[in-house]
This record gives structure tokens, sequence and C-alpha cells, in this order.
């Protein structure tokens, strides 16, 4: 969540305001980048 | 006057033997709301017990809130309102696997059914948001 707020330049409860298939994007970016570049959220 | 935007409706489809002909439609939530429902939907219908019964609540509150509706019926052919009242009037089983689809719909990753089960498995066509409605569109 932190990461996610760091990258977008938001706070968390801006974060937590937009809409849920925000999770779904992030979801797709990790599956297309190589597992040594992957930040844990 | 200001704008609102409207949150996507997902419909979701069953291709299960026992929910073949369901169609649910259901609006996503937001991120913060939505990752406190995924973290509910860890309980399992078969594993509930009196102290999940809170979370179970919370759980089908926040999804009657994002239910528009469906096509379920009662057994005499009365529709079942797409509400909690109308959640709670359904076995706890049934409703979680509807929840579990939304999830996996709205966030593109597996609920916990995802995991491997021998009570059958879910419905690919599920895991398809199938149009985005706008108030265009139903017009």
């Amino acid at each position: 969540m932190l990461q996610a707020c760091e990258r977008f330049g938001c706070l968390p409860s801006q974060l937590e305001a937009e809409d849920g298939e925000l999770i779904r994007l992030l979801a797709i970016e990790r599956l297309g980048t190589p597992e040594q570049q992957r930040e844990e959220v | 006057m200001g704008y609102v935007r409207q949150r996507k409706v997902y419909r979701l489809r069953f291709a299960d033997e026992d929910m073949a002909g369901l169609v649910v439609q259901a609006r996503s939530a937001p991120v913060g709301q939505f990752i406190g429902l995924t973290k509910l939907a860890q309980l399992r219908g078969n594993d509930v017990t009196p102290e999940d019964m809170g979370k179970l609540d919370e759980l089908f509150r926040g999804f009657a809130g994002c239910l528009e509706s469906w096509n379920l019926e009662d057994s005499d052919g009365t529709p079942v309102p797409a509400t909690l009242e109308g959640l709670y009037s359904q076995e706890t089983d049934f409703v979680l696997q509807i929840i579990f689809a939304w999830i996996e719909a709205v966030a593109g990753v597996p609920g916990p059914l995802g995991k491997p089960s021998s009570d059958g498995g879910r419905s690919l066509e599920a895991s398809m948001p199938m149009e985005t409605l706008s108030s265009n569109h139903l017009n």
C-alpha cells in the first residue's frame, strides 16, 4: 500500500478511494515484471 | 453540478452445474473497502465459527452494497431481492461462491476458492468482467 502511495504520489486515503480495479492493474503489471525486479507490495 | 464517476459493473456468470444460469451484476468497490472485504473473504463456508459470524456479516453487508442485481429466484419462482436480506436468505456457501467470483472479477486474482478444493471448481467465465455498463448503455 505504502509503495503504491509513493509510486502514485498520493496519500493512503486517496489510494483507498480509488476503484478496486487498480488492484488488477497492479497484478497485471506484476505478472509482466521479471521476478528479480519485483518489490513486495 | 458535480460529476460523479460511475463504478464499473461486472456481470458474473457461472458455468458450474449447480449455478448454471445464474447472472449477477455487481459494482466494483474502492480499494480500501475492497481490500477489507478480501481479507474477510478468507473465511471458508465450512470453517465458519461463531466468532467469525461478525466477519461474515461485515462481508455480506459490504458485498450487498455493491450488488446491483441478479436473476436468482426461490424454488416457487419468486425473485430473491438483490439486497442484504436476499443474501441472508441463501446458504452461506452459495453467497460466498458469488462473493469470491466477484473478488476475482474485480481484482483479477483468485479468491480463496482458487486453491485446490474437492467441492468442485468455479467457472473461468466468472472471472471475466463481461461488460462495463454505463447509464448510456442502460437507456
